[in-house]
């Protein structure tokens, strides 16, 4: 079973965690631990440290969710000071300008800038501030990190002051240890109540059938847009009549390729309909052994056609059969003048 | 309604700005130097709109007015929109601002004066017999007008350009300003509608169709020529049989000589907004319809669908006894 792996940038931040769980520092991995649920990882102060050290532990370590803990400033005096937020977008600031791409982590919370630099004076303080109300130093590179790997990404930040307000570093010194009892206490009471998401992926029975790869992948798609339409996935497999397909007496992998076909025509009758049209247009011409080939999203009336000559007869047949197409039929098709809607 | 106001220093005693933030005494407000600074510089998923909508308040820099694109109103007549605002309150599941600002943010501009300058500028230079300027391309002309207030400013412009056209379009019925101003026969007041079926499924936040119809009904009474957009029409099955329903309401409210014109329209995307409405809207029954991806890059119905669907409608408001020099088809090549 992969593990959460709880991130912190300082060793105090971590220490009741450590404390509190029966976490062993992983063999030659600095700052790096595990217990049966969790990796906890220290990457140290700054993007440039989190999001590196990160990325070599996902590389190494499978994890289920990265979770970030730990402290951040505010920039409005509006927020209370030591209470916890879940963070709902992180932004990234280098030199003073805001970097465009940005991390979406949950829908409810606070934003929060991630700094290159430690937010000391007023001026940039007020610039961030039109962008979010909360800056620390890592958790932007440790979203990239763990979106890079395809792992999501949590974060939880305990406020330690308003910047620009006071002795920040004195401040959070001293009350260090507070804070990261609060942080596992808020954390554990998380875990306690969180309820774990339920796949969406479809266990139904597939007896009977074969489906390769890309079948199952368009099996699916086309199963989640039939959920829409009939409202539930067993409907949608009533409407495509499953049982009468699973008891053909045909290969199993024939049997998956009629059933998405079926799938596919429910899902898109118009399309199915224009097809075959298109088949009874084309019929004497592909009678005499030609290949034709209309475009895809029949913008135009025109198609490709090929075939395969090697007797004089060949080619005559051929000539019959385009002297006898009905282009104008086409037209009408491609104009929508043939549909019924 | 909003979480926070941003405002542009220079601006931050304009009397609108002041009649806003009294509009919102309880709202904080940051001052700001340039909207363009901030709005859009960060991605900001497009539904956190619903709990954290921010206002900026700034002037609009660079092109004020914009040609408008081919077929995008009436054929053989210029068009052209201009820019007063970013976004809107309302959540259509197939709307393209989900992929265009970055940001869900609203934007007034206040500058509307350089904004009339430029319309005044492009109408002396146009040798045309009719030149339309279109209000709303970014944004819903009248959702908000009653904290804009921008609207008496246009209405007395465009008493002296009588060769031009101004539209407002519109998915709101808010329409006290405008019942506080005497309609002009170049100013339209344009409504887009859809089944009401349709309205709750897909037009998320915005007025339903009674509601709609009940402001077209007002406004026309009150004088105003009324333009109707059926777009983006989506294909399901019993579409002729809303669309015919839906004409009859029109017809209902609307006499035959306050209608400007109807246009018809085919839901259509890029794919980038597809891909946002995906994001956004899993569960939407936009996703269960019988789209293409083309090779531009464009998600939409295939041709001959596209155009049966629009051959019914146009047919269904012939019908109606709607005359065939006001009904046009929008964004078909």
């Amino acid at each position: 079973m992969k593990k959460k792996l709880l991130i912190f940038a300082h060793r105090g931040e971590a220490k009741p965690f450590l404390n509190h769980f029966d976490f062993s520092p992983v063999p030659k991995m600095e700052g790096f631990y595990e217990e049966k649920d969790h990796y906890l990882l220290i990457t140290g102060e700054g993007p440039w440290k989190a999001g590196p050290k990160l990325a070599y532990i996902l590389g190494r370590f499978e994890a289920s969710e990265v979770i970030n803990l730990g402290i951040a400033g505010a920039l409005r005096t509006s927020i209370e000071l030591e209470s916890i937020h879940p963070i709902r977008n992180v932004y990234l600031e280098q030199n003073s300008q805001m970097q465009f791409a940005s991390h979406a982590l949950g829908p409810k919370g606070l934003d929060l800038i991630t700094c290159h630099s430690r937010v000391l004076d007023s001026k940039k303080s007020d610039l961030l501030d039109a962008f979010a109300p909360l800056v620390d130093r890592e958790l932007w590179a440790i979203a990239q990190a763990a979106e890079v790997a395809g792992v999501e990404t949590r974060a939880y930040k305990l406020i330690s002051d308003i910047v620009g307000q006071s002795e920040i570093c004195e401040r959070v010194k001293e009350k260090s240890e507070l804070y990261s009892q609060k942080l596992l206490d808020f954390f554990l009471n998380l875990d306690k109540n969180e309820q774990k998401k339920t796949e969406d992926k479809s266990e139904l029975n597939w007896e009977g059938f074969y489906f390769t790869t890309s079948l199952e992948n368009k099996r699916e798609k086309l199963l989640s847009s039939l959920k829409i339409k009939f409202g539930s996935l067993e409907q949608a497999l009533k409407e495509a009549d499953i049982e009468s397909i699973r008891c053909l007496e045909v290969l199993p992998k024939k049997k998956a390729i009629l059933l998405v076909e079926k799938m596919q025509s429910l899902l898109n009758p118009v399309q199915k309909e224009l097809s075959l049209s298109l088949e009874e247009i084309s019929l004497e011409l592909t009678r005499a052994g030609a290949q034709i080939k209309f475009p895809r999203d029949l913008e135009r009336p025109s198609f490709n056609l090929s075939a395969h000559i090697e007797k004089p007869e060949d080619i005559a047949i051929l000539v019959k059969a385009m002297e006898n197409f009905d282009y104008l039929r086409l037209i009408n098709l491609i104009e929508g003048r043939a549909l019924n809607v | 309604m909003f979480s926070r106001i941003l405002i542009e220093r220079n601006i931050e005693d304009h009397p609108r700005v002041n009649f806003i933030r009294e509009k919102f005494p309880k709202v904080p407000v940051k001052i700001i130097e340039k909207v363009d600074e901030v709005f859009g510089r960060v991605k900001k998923p497009y539904l956190q709109k619903r709990d954290d909508l921010q206002l900026f308040l700034g002037e609009k820099k660079g092109q004020l007015v914009k040609e408008a694109p081919n077929a995008y109103g009436t054929k053989g007549e210029s068009h052209f929109y201009f820019i007063h605002a970013y976004n809107c309150i309302y959540e259509c599941e197939y709307c393209y601002l989900q992929g265009y600002f970055n940001s869900p943010d609203l934007v007034f501009f206040l500058n509307h004066e350089e904004i009339g300058q430029k319309i005044v500028e492009l109408y002396k230079e146009s040798s045309e017999e009719r030149i339309w300027f279109h209000a709303g391309e970014f944004s819903d002309s009248l959702a908000m007008s009653h904290l804009t207030g921008e609207l008496p400013y246009y209405f007395d412009l465009f008493k002296d350009l009588p060769k031009a056209k101004l539209e407002l379009r519109t998915k709101s019925v808010n329409i006290k300003p405008l019942l506080e101003l005497e309609p002009r026969d170049n100013i339209v007041v344009t409504f887009s509608l859809s089944p009401e079926h349709r309205i709750k499924r897909t037009d998320l936040k915005t007025p339903s169709l009674k509601h709609r119809l009940e402001a077209i009904k007002t406004l026309a009474k009150h004088g105003y020529k009324i333009g109707i957009h059926l777009d983006p029409v989506i294909f399901e099955d019993d579409f002729t049989s809303a669309y015919q329903e839906l004409l009859s309401q029109i017809r209902n409210v609307l006499p035959s000589e306050q209608l400007d014109y109807l246009s018809l329209g085919v839901v259509r995307f890029t794919k980038e907004v597809y891909h946002q409405v995906k994001k956004n809207y899993p569960s939407s029954d936009l996703h269960a319809s019988e789209f293409q991806k083309t090779p531009e890059g464009l998600v939409r119905y295939p041709k001959p669908l596209r155009l049966a669907m629009l051959h019914r409608l146009e047919s269904l408001c012939y019908e109606e006894g709607i005359e065939k020099e006001k009904v046009y088809l929008c964004m078909e090549d």
